[in-house]
């Protein structure tokens, strides 16, 4: 029973970052219909931000959040406006070999930049660092980082409910056409949609900066069970994000615990095939 | 169609003659080529170089004098060349296998055909090394390797192919021959210890070729005829983002000794996880890979206190081995870093080469298979403490393997006064450089 | 000045000549038709007026401005708004979110968006289903709601295009009675395009018609129907189709 716990709230913890990453690149798609094959990378960069903030400017990775943050957002208008934008006009597999060229171009030019070598952040207000909660030992750092996607979430759920903005992305994303004749710069909405993406996908690599090591090709580690999270719980769709990140976290550890640790992807990937056999749209796809 | 295949054979031509040029002779003079065939490019590239450096600095010394190492009895220090050969420099000749088996098999054609190599050197991976040999054997070329370390290659019964390192199955060998040593109180500055306190293992590995190729050796052979008891065998994936739940299974299984075959990412992700869960068996070992690499060191820091790893070589050596500690200061003013694993195979397989070569008096395929065969170099002339180098059998089906071939075992000593991590030799017991830390300190 | 002025508008795909100098004008508060068989050009005038395609040659003048090379959601800023021929609703928000959008066109504040969205909901009867999702709602309900989302956005000309398509001869009714009402609220200008005759020339002042890209007629409902060359090209057909239903 206690292992049943223990391993449980590490997988829901671990769920959330999941979700957390799912959320950027289901928002992007819900927008404008386009998969970024880069968001690994943009995750990877918003490592960078947060890791070198940590190593240069101020040893507490928490502080990098915010820079790694606006890295993310300003990266996710870069990528919009000097690519997928033109892109638009082309067929739709020109935006599938876009994102995807742009994820070598970053994947490789960090690594000429930064190097093959792994770094880890070794000291920090929750770097391996205990919480202990009635019995139970957890990681403050995956605790904190679960924390700020949950927060996250909260955030974007609000604004997409119930501000303008929110409700204008809604509508691009719901008919893009129907939204323009209602006054809405839907050109606009797509570069909000990359810069949010981005931005929530930098704060993520800050988080994960606390308990994960930085790589130019950590991307690639975090890429597939992103696309099968957003997947799983319908592209474009906020909540199914969150649930479904939840789900593949819980899936992963009592695979692991229950049957053996090197089929734990398997089953996730068998899970999804089966959601999108029987439920095409994800679990809470809106089409 | 046809254009594509005219560029195909456009950029092959190109890039054949690249490498052609490449591989073209420095000078014209009376010297000895050994082909080298190592992966200069491809995701490789950084530990080709670093092997490169090996070969090189070795080369240097067999063709060159050098008085400091000739005083300490080095005698390919003192030579200028092969003596036997008239003073013959050694030539090497490095051709790019880029990490493929197929390309290194035809450099390995090229390099005999067109560039009439004496003998052949490498290829690094395993899978690469065997088509080389293959290559060698056809042509009745020696294959000298000091850098593959797949159990197969010296069982296949080739005739021109020796290896002077270690394999795979000398490295667990090594790790049983440390536990049981401890039991019978061999361990530096530890007094003997129960069985009983090592006996329950729990063998962690990726479930790649190279993490099971450890597992299945541990776990099938050496285990039950050392009398240890596997209680968790654990095949997990290297590329995973979490290893929670690995984790809490590891614990949970309650094995004294946990054993690793790992990457560099998963093994920090399985230390620092360990570290978090106040995890306290007696005894953490890996096999080498990530447990060496600098990143591992630089991410964990002070909590690697107590943990082992196998090695082939430790710059630590020089301590007991005044040569080993001459070479590696020649390393280190002219690339700046201590010798490395990678570095000191290629310097090993250098030196054997040029023994044979002086043996033989001549460049005669035949007499250096013979020459070779007959190896035999004193530990004395060696930057590892092994008894030396002579090639024969440590098992049924083996050939012209270093039957005097061990690895080194490691040991993360942090020292609080000077706040670094050092790796310590604690394997072989009459090489260590510091007293075993025992048991397993634990992180709180 | 007219409230709208197009002239001149010429509209190619590749070969094909879809709007050739075509013109156009609305007054303001004054209901106009556009009429013409399939493939007369009608659609692409439309497309062309509300910005979604630009025309190759030609001006528009709306409200003073050129808005000729407008995008689309500056020309519905401007004051111009549409309905489609096939409902574009926003699944996954309620009726009154998706009238709320066309509110947001105007005001900033969410709340007084709501009002705006409910008062439009009132004025068109569609109160009691704003809290609905518009997939659950019969076709002329659909197409009351996006009459109520174009309404939001307070425009000074409003566009219908081909709204009696798929009704019933009584929702057709129930239709054209409300246009007329809001026209009499509101004094708002309106230009249909229409296929169902009996709809669209009772209740407009003046009437366009197109055939082959051109303009071949303009005038008053009556003009129209006398007019030799449109009943030659269309009307008489048309009209007996029209009937039928």
């Amino acid at each position: 029973m206690d292992v049943v716990l223990d391993i449980g709230i590490s997988g829901v913890l671990m769920g959330l970052v999941y979700a957390l990453l799912a959320l950027g690149l289901t928002v992007i798609f819900g927008i404008m219909d386009t998969v970024n094959f880069a968001h690994g990378e943009f995750l990877m960069l918003g490592m960078y931000a947060g890791y070198l903030t940590y190593a240069y400017l101020y040893p507490e990775p928490l502080a990098g959040v915010p820079v790694a943050g606006l890295v993310g957002m300003l990266l996710g208008v870069l990528a919009y406006t000097l690519l997928v934008k033109r892109l638009l006009s082309g067929p739709p597999i020109a935006q599938i070999f876009g994102t995807f060229g742009l994820m070598l171009f970053l994947r490789y030019g960090a690594l000429a930049v930064f190097g093959p070598n792994l770094r880890s952040a070794t000291q920090g207000l929750v770097v391996a660092k205990r919480l202990v909660v009635g019995g139970l030992t957890l990681d403050a750092a995956k605790v904190v980082a679960a924390a700020g996607s949950a927060f996250l979430f909260g955030l974007v759920y609000l604004m997409l409910r119930r501000t303008k903005l929110g409700l204008a992305l809604q509508a691009t994303a719901a008919n893009r056409e129907a939204a323009r004749y209602m006054g809405i710069d839907t050109d606009r909405m797509n570069l909000i949609g990359w810069a949010l993406g981005g931005a929530t996908a930098g704060m993520a690599g800050a988080l994960l900066v606390n308990f994960y090591y930085v790589s130019p090709t950590v991307g690639m580690v975090f890429s597939m069970i992103t696309f099968t999270t957003v997947a799983l719980g319908g592209f474009g769709s906020v909540p199914g994000a969150l649930i479904a990140g939840i789900l593949v976290g819980l899936i992963e550890v009592f695979t692991a615990q229950v049957i053996s640790p090197q089929l734990k992807l398997a089953v996730i990937y068998t899970v999804f095939f089966l959601v999108v056999l029987f439920r095409p749209r994800g679990l809470l796809g809106a089409r | 169609m046809l254009r594509v295949r005219r560029w195909i054979r456009t950029i092959a031509a190109v890039l054949g003659l690249i490498v052609f040029v490449g591989t073209l002779p420095s000078a014209a003079q009376e010297t000895v080529k050994i082909g080298v065939i190592l992966p200069l490019s491809g995701p490789l590239a950084p530990t080709g170089q670093e092997l490169r450096r090996g070969y090189e600095l070795m080369v240097d010394i067999v063709n060159n004098v050098y008085p400091e190492l000739a005083a300490l009895g080095l005698e390919v220090a003192g030579w200028n060349g092969i003596p036997s050969l008239g003073g013959a420099k050694i030539e090497p000749i490095f051709a790019d296998s880029r990490g493929e088996p197929a390309v290194g098999a035809d450099m390995a054609r090229r390099l005999i055909l067109e560039q009439g190599v004496v003998g052949l050197m490498g290829a690094y991976q395993s899978s690469v090394t065997q088509t080389v040999a293959t290559v060698a054997e056809r042509h009745g070329i020696p294959l000298v390797n000091s850098d593959s370390s797949s159990p197969t290659l010296t069982t296949l019964g080739y005739e021109w192919f020796w290896r002077v390192t270690p394999h795979d199955m000398i490295f667990d060998d090594d790790l049983f021959n440390l536990l049981d040593g401890l039991v019978e109180g061999k361990a530096p500055g530890v007094p003997a210890v129960p069985k009983d306190s090592i006996r329950r293992l729990a063998v962690v590995v990726e479930n790649t070729e190279f993490g099971s190729a450890t597992g299945n050796d541990i776990v099938n052979r050496l285990a039950p005829e050392r009398g240890y008891e596997v209680v968790e065998y654990m095949r997990y994936q290297a590329n995973s983002p979490d290893l929670t739940s690995e984790t809490a299974r590891l614990v949970n299984s309650g094995a004294d000794v946990y054993l690793f075959a790992s990457y560099v990412s998963d093994a920090i992700l399985f230390m620092r996880t360990l570290a978090l869960r106040g995890a306290k068996p007696t005894l953490i070992w890996g096999q080498n890979a990530g447990f060496t690499n600098p990143d591992f060191v630089q991410a964990l820091g002070p909590a690697l206190h107590g943990v082992l790893t196998r090695s082939l070589f430790i710059a630590k050596i020089g301590e007991v081995r005044p040569i080993a500690a001459a070479i590696n200061e020649l390393y280190r003013q002219r690339y700046g870093t201590n010798l490395s694993e990678e570095s000191a195979r290629e310097m090993l397989g250098v030196l054997a080469w040029a023994h044979a070569l002086n043996n033989a008096g001549s460049t005669n395929p035949r007499a250096l298979q013979r020459a070779l065969n007959e190896l035999d170099i004193p530990g004395d002339q060696l930057i590892t403490p092994w008894q030396g180098i002579k090639f024969g059998s440590r098992r049924p089906g083996e050939k012209n393997q270093n039957i005097y071939a061990t690895g080194m075992i490691g040991q993360y000593q942090y020292n609080p006064e000077t706040g670094g991590v050092t790796l310590e030799i604690v394997y072989p017991f009459e090489a260590a450089t510091a007293d075993m830390v025992f048991p397993f300190p634990g992180w709180d | 000045m007219a409230l709208l002025n197009a002239q001149g508008v010429t509209k190619r795909f590749g070969g094909l000549l879809a709007n050739d100098s075509v013109d156009l004008a609305v007054e303001e508060g004054q209901i106009v038709g556009l009429i013409g068989p399939n493939g007369a050009g009608k659609t692409t005038f439309f497309n062309c007026l509300s910005g979604h395609l630009v025309p190759d040659a030609g001006t528009i003048i709306f409200n003073g401005r050129d808005i000729t090379r407008w995008p689309a959601h500056r020309v519905a800023q401007a004051g111009i708004a549409r309905t489609f021929q096939l409902v574009k609703s926003m699944g996954g928000l309620t009726v009154e979110e998706n009238v709320m959008i066309g509110a947001f066109a105007r005001v900033d504040d969410r709340e007084e968006a709501r009002r705006k969205a409910r008062q439009v909901l009132e004025l068109v009867g569609l109160l009691d289903v704003a809290d609905m999702y518009p997939g659950e709602l019969p076709l002329a309900v659909q197409k009351q709601m996006e009459l109520a989302r174009a309404l939001a956005t307070e425009p000074k000309l409003l566009m219908l295009d081909e709204v009696a398509a798929g009704l019933s001869p009584e929702e057709i009714e129930g239709f054209a009675g409300l246009l007329r009402k809001i026209h009499r609220e509101k004094g708002l200008a309106m230009l249909v395009i229409e296929h169902v005759m009996e709809f669209v020339l009772p209740l407009s002042e003046r009437v366009y018609v197109l055939a082959g890209g051109r303009k071949i007629a303009e005038g008053t409902p009556d003009e129209i129907t006398n007019h030799p060359a449109v009943i030659e090209a269309y009307l008489g057909e048309g009209y007996a189709r029209a009937h039928k239903r």
